[in-house]
């Protein structure tokens, strides 16, 4: 008997069980949200305690998923997420009772897609992580939200289509569904070409990798903000991890075909990323802009295309993810009751809150990459692997990239820490639930940067894909 | 040779004239109440030269859960062709199955999906 | 292990200045920095302190840092201008102030000790967030625009310098010697000669950046000038070192073919920021950025003794680095208490001062005698040690060199005459107080110390300056 899906399980089981508790209980009650973070919790701890599980890698349903070391580390990430944007947007009635069974159902498509061996099971988590995130993004009804789910829901239906013409086609050209049974030698090229072409798409589309990445910064806006958390990290986590998968276990002997292609992009999304992010006034859109440029640090890993770039990438999303959470969890305080903040707002931060414009600036330095945060060793790791792979192309890129951005991530701070025109505003609530994402993910990014020896140890064995180099 | 496809043939014209017959007999048959609704192009509660706030979300809503709890149903229909196979095992999945769609149609109704007003 | 406390001590000052309450903030960072000088006196008594962990085992990262001849001095120059600088800063300057004061003591002492790459990166990145927090919100009107111009700037070196760090490793192990960052390691490593060259100018312009060296000096006059005088103090005296202390710590070891490559050039480049600084000094009207300019001339003095390739230039460069960190950062200080007295900067608007102010004007000109290398005082011993490794290597660089010295004393002296003597025509000023001289007499004293036995340093810095050049030595490149 292996407990191996159990962390999936039990992911549905609590689905179930908050379901049932917001049925059962008042509609607008605290009691679905305790279920789902006990859900999180429960998931988590089974997560674990398969990670010292003999029984893996185990690959279960006629290889259509694989339980291994790296899909547990894509569930303990996403589970992070997960429960960083529901505490963050604890038991707040702007969203509607159903926001913990979203988020959990969310949850479960990104855990999908960290063990999808399998075209179709790719599809579908690929639906299962959307279609509850469509709701989410709309779900403070009309006007901004509104559009913004709406856009997310063309747009990815959008991607979804095109995602599943590639698929298609690739199976017409092998004959398989399944990633690890793909063997380009025996494929009918064209097609093959086209599906690939089609399905990293539509992949990347997911990710916001540019020039895909048009709907992110609108849908980043107008989405509720733990929703926006709940985007920015969870999302990237299932996308990035997927499309390693399917790359490094069904085209790895090809990577001719799609390691310069997306090596390109890699270096334009951080490019433009960045530069966009410079001219952003709100800040969810500047940390919108700045998710596309994550994601293309995301991509040099995939597209390094060697045991470290895989590393590298596993362990780059952890920092990554955290700077987000601290930073929306930041903006989720001083916005209060408006949904959204511009850079003017935070004038005189530091002395309205000087602990809320420190714990901004641990998280706005994590991003821009400066050391002694976990953004800096997660940048220092992405770089090595570009370098190992002989492509000082994409070091250089990273780097330029992240030089543009360092002035998009400073200029918050410095209106944080300049003198407010005199006005004195309400004093910043501080919510329990956020609170605790905030300090914990804030202490998280500097023991990442100080001490990263301990995670450096789990990515590299969960990224031990052996037939790299 | 030809007389295998001429039961094709057979077939493909019984089946047009069922199409017709069936078709046309609720144009010669059926009550006839011209005017108001009936006029509009399509019978979906949607006036379709009217301004756009008239739309009937309503319509969609239900049209879209019957659709999906069509296809969940429809699910049944493979199982049940190859029951015997599948035995117990195939039995608890399908209950497992008919239990998620059923909690979600719990859901929805729970949560006023099913409500007109 | 000491080596450690010494970097813990300003980091538990910069955690009590969070937690206590803010009218105590000065005397916990006076006290903080006491205590760092305290440590490092003790650390003059042991030959070779250092440490050496496992930090991140997978990638061959050890947090390695030793206190040899080259840090030992550098070191003790921090710890001196920490004290000074918290000292004469203002009390209600408020916590987060002598907060990021005492993060900068931290990261320097971590930078200065560093042998490790990667550790000397990290401290080498982490020292500029404090300095931009301290230049947006204790600075004058274009403060923020200076942080921003110090910060981008800055950063944009020493990213390249990052990924010079990685590929040195890279090719260490792809040479077969496994993945370290060891400088020690690294050097002496066969590269092709492209590659290196691309790795050197990289390391170069992050070091020449935050030195500042002429034509890299852009965000210079802004941060000189807009910065509160103790971080001016910090900023010359302390920071700048670290730009030419890389150069000697890091590149010297791993980029001596290079260097001998590219001397000529680098030499002429040195050379027009030497020009250049006098000149622009010459042309100031503001007393704080005649000073600022002087301080770039110097510094391109440095470059030029370690572009020498001499291993009496790299010497005069190692001591000049001490003695010039001194006087330049108590020059600093003398002006940034002129300003708070008068009101302005300007030189023509003061004259005369020296009646009302004799104490001040002493020091004042203590220290512009020491910056334009007066013999006993400090600068000469470094001049004097670095002109001798031009005429050894390249004599036209050597004399103008000794031009640029007879400039340099032309402004300084312009400077406090112009302010200091000459008819009393502004109001009188209040002469330093006792407390302002309590620390300004122990500055001078060190001043003198070292300018009058020079070989208090160069003794301790000779064995390890040709320790950590062996491979530059072992290859005969060094007269």
């Amino acid at each position: 008997m292996t407990y191996a899906l159990w962390p999936e399980y039990s992911v549905v089981i609590g689905v179930f069980v908050t379901m049932i508790a917001v049925m059962v209980f008042n509609r607008r009650s605290i009691q679905a949200y305790w279920v789902g973070l006990a859900t999180i919790v429960v998931s988590g701890i089974i997560t674990i305690a398969d990670w010292s599980s003999k029984s893996l890698p185990v690959a279960l349903y006629g290889h259509a998923v694989t339980v291994d070391a790296f899909s547990l580390v894509v569930n303990g990430l996403v589970l992070v997420a997960a429960a960083g944007a529901l505490m963050i947007g604890w038991n707040d009635k702007r969203y509607g009772p159903d926001f913990p069974v979203l988020v959990l159902l969310a949850l479960l498509g990104m855990m999908v897609l960290g063990l999808a061996n399998n075209f179709v099971v790719l599809f579908i988590g690929i639906e299962l992580l959307s279609l509850p995130l469509y709701i989410l993004a709309a779900s403070r009804g009309t006007g901004e939200s509104g559009e913004a789910g709406l856009k997310y829901l063309l747009l990815g239906a959008f991607s979804s289509g095109i995602l599943l013409f590639g698929l298609a086609l690739l199976y017409g050209a092998s004959g398989t569904l399944v990633f690890t049974h793909l063997d380009p030698a025996h494929m009918i090229l064209p097609l093959a070409g086209a599906g690939l072409a089609l399905t990293v798409v539509g992949l990347v589309f997911k990710l916001g990798i540019v020039p895909f990445h048009m709907w992110i910064p609108d849908v980043y806006e107008g989405s509720p903000l733990p929703v926006t958390t709940y985007m920015a990290f969870g999302t990237k986590v299932g996308a990035a991890a997927i499309l390693m998968r399917f790359l490094f276990f069904g085209f790895s002997l090809d990577a001719g075909w799609w390691g310069p292609a997306l090596g390109y992009l890699a270096v334009l999304t951080m490019v433009v990323g960045n530069l966009l992010a410079l001219a952003q006034k709100d800040l969810k859109r500047l940390l919108a802009y700045s998710g596309i440029a994550n994601a293309g640090y995301l991509l040099v890993g995939i597209s390094a295309h060697n045991m470290f770039g895989a590393r590298a990438l596993l362990f780059y999303l952890l920092p990554y993810g955290l700077a987000v959470l601290a930073a929306f969890a930041v903006i989720q305080f001083v916005a209060g009751e408006r949904d959204s903040l511009s850079l003017d707002d935070l004038t005189g931060l530091a002395y309205r809150s000087p602990w809320l414009a420190a714990f901004l600036t641990v998280a706005m330095l994590s991003l821009a990459g400066i050391p002694l945060t976990g953004g800096f060793v997660g940048k220092f790791y992405l770089i090595q692997a570009a370098l190992f792979a002989n492509q000082p192309g994409l070091a250089i890129g990273l780097v330029v990239g992240a030089m543009v951005g360092l002035a998009a991530y400073v200029r918050p701070l410095q209106r944080a820490f300049s003198k407010a025109a005199g006005e004195s505003s309400e004093p910043i609530r501080w919510p329990v639930a956020g609170s605790i994402v905030l300090v914990v993910a804030v202490v998280a990014t500097i023991g990442l940067g100080v001490y990263p020896a301990p995670v450096v140890h789990i990515v590299n064995h969960s990224a031990a894909f052996y037939w790299l180099h | 040779m030809i007389t295998h496809y001429g039961a094709l043939l057979l077939y493909v014209l019984v089946a047009f004239a069922v199409a017709y017959l069936v078709a046309s007999s609720s144009q010669h048959a059926g009550p006839k109440a011209p005017g108001g609704l009936k006029r509009v192009t399509y019978e979906s509660g949607i006036v379709p030269e009217a301004p756009v706030k008239y739309f009937s979300v309503r319509f969609y809503r239900v049209a879209m859960f019957f659709m999906i709890f069509d296809v969940a149903v429809m699910s049944l229909y493979p199982w049940a062709t190859s029951l015997k196979s599948l035995h117990q095992a195939g039995m608890l999945r399908v209950l497992a199955f008919l239990v998620i769609v059923a909690m979600a149609f719990t859901y929805v109704w729970n949560r006023g999906g099913f409500q007109w007003d | 292990m000491f080596l450690v406390w010494l970097m813990a001590v300003p980091l538990a000052g910069a955690i009590a200045t969070l937690i206590a309450p803010k009218e105590v903030s000065k005397a916990i960072a006076a006290i903080t920095s006491l205590v760092g000088l305290v440590g490092y006196a003790g650390l003059l008594f042991i030959s070779r302190a250092g440490i050496d962990w496992a930090w991140i085992p997978q990638w061959g990262i050890r947090f390695h840092l030793v206190s040899d001849g080259l840090s030992l001095f550098l070191l003790g120059l921090s710890a001196v201008l920490f004290v000074v600088a918290v000292f004469a800063s203002d009390a209600h300057a408020g916590r987060a102030y002598y907060f990021w004061l005492l993060v900068l003591s931290f990261s320097v002492v971590g930078l200065f000790a560093a042998v490790d790459l990667f550790v000397f990166y990290v401290f080498w990145e982490v020292l500029l967030i404090p300095v931009f927090f301290l230049l947006t919100g204790w600075s004058g009107e274009r403060g923020k625009k200076a942080a921003m111009k110090w910060l981008i700037m800055n950063l944009v070196g020493s990213f390249f310098m990052l990924v010079g760090v990685v590929a040195l490793a890279v090719i260490h192990n792809q040479n077969g010697g496994g993945l370290t960052f060891e400088i020690s390691q690294l050097s002496g490593m066969s590269m092709s000669a492209g590659v290196a060259s691309w790795l050197f100018f990289a390391f170069l312009v992050a070091f020449a950046i935050k030195a500042p060296l002429w034509p890299l000096h852009g965000w210079m006059p802004d941060a000189y000038g807009e910065s509160p005088a103790p971080v001016t103090a910090i900023i010359s005296g302390v920071l700048s070192k670290a730009g030419i202390y890389g150069i000697l710590r890091v590149m010297i070891p791993i980029f001596m073919p290079q260097f001998r490559e590219y001397q000529t050039l680098l030499l002429i480049v040195a050379t027009a920021g030497l020009v250049y600084g006098a000149l622009m000094a010459l042309r100031q009207q503001d007393m704080k950025m005649v000073t600022a300019y002087g301080s770039l001339s110097h510094m391109a003095m440095m470059a030029l003794g370690i572009f020498s390739l001499t291993s009496v230039g790299l010497l005069g460069t190692t001591f000049y680095m001490v003695a010039h960190g001194l006087m330049v950062g108590g020059l600093f200080l003398v002006l940034g208490m002129l300003e708070n007295r008068t009101g302005t900067r300007t030189i023509q608007d003061m004259a005369g001062l020296n009646r009302s102010a004799p104490r001040l004007a002493a020091y004042f000109l203590f220290f512009v005698l020491g910056t334009l290398g007066l013999p006993g005082l400090p600068g000469f011993a470094g001049e004097y040690m670095i002109i001798q490794g031009l005429i050894a290597s390249h004599v036209v660089f050597a004399v103008i060199a000794g031009f640029i010295l007879i400039v340099a004393a032309w402004y300084m002296l312009r400077v406090f005459q112009a302010v200091m003597q000459g008819p009393a025509r502004t109001t009188a000023i209040k002469d330093l107080w006792s407390r302002q001289v309590a620390w300004l007499v122990p500055l001078a004293g060190l001043v003198i110390l070292i300018g009058i036995w020079p070989a208090g340093i160069t003794a301790h810095a000779v064995p390890s300056l040709y320790h950590a050049m062996h491979f530059a030595l072992g290859k005969g490149g060094v007269h």
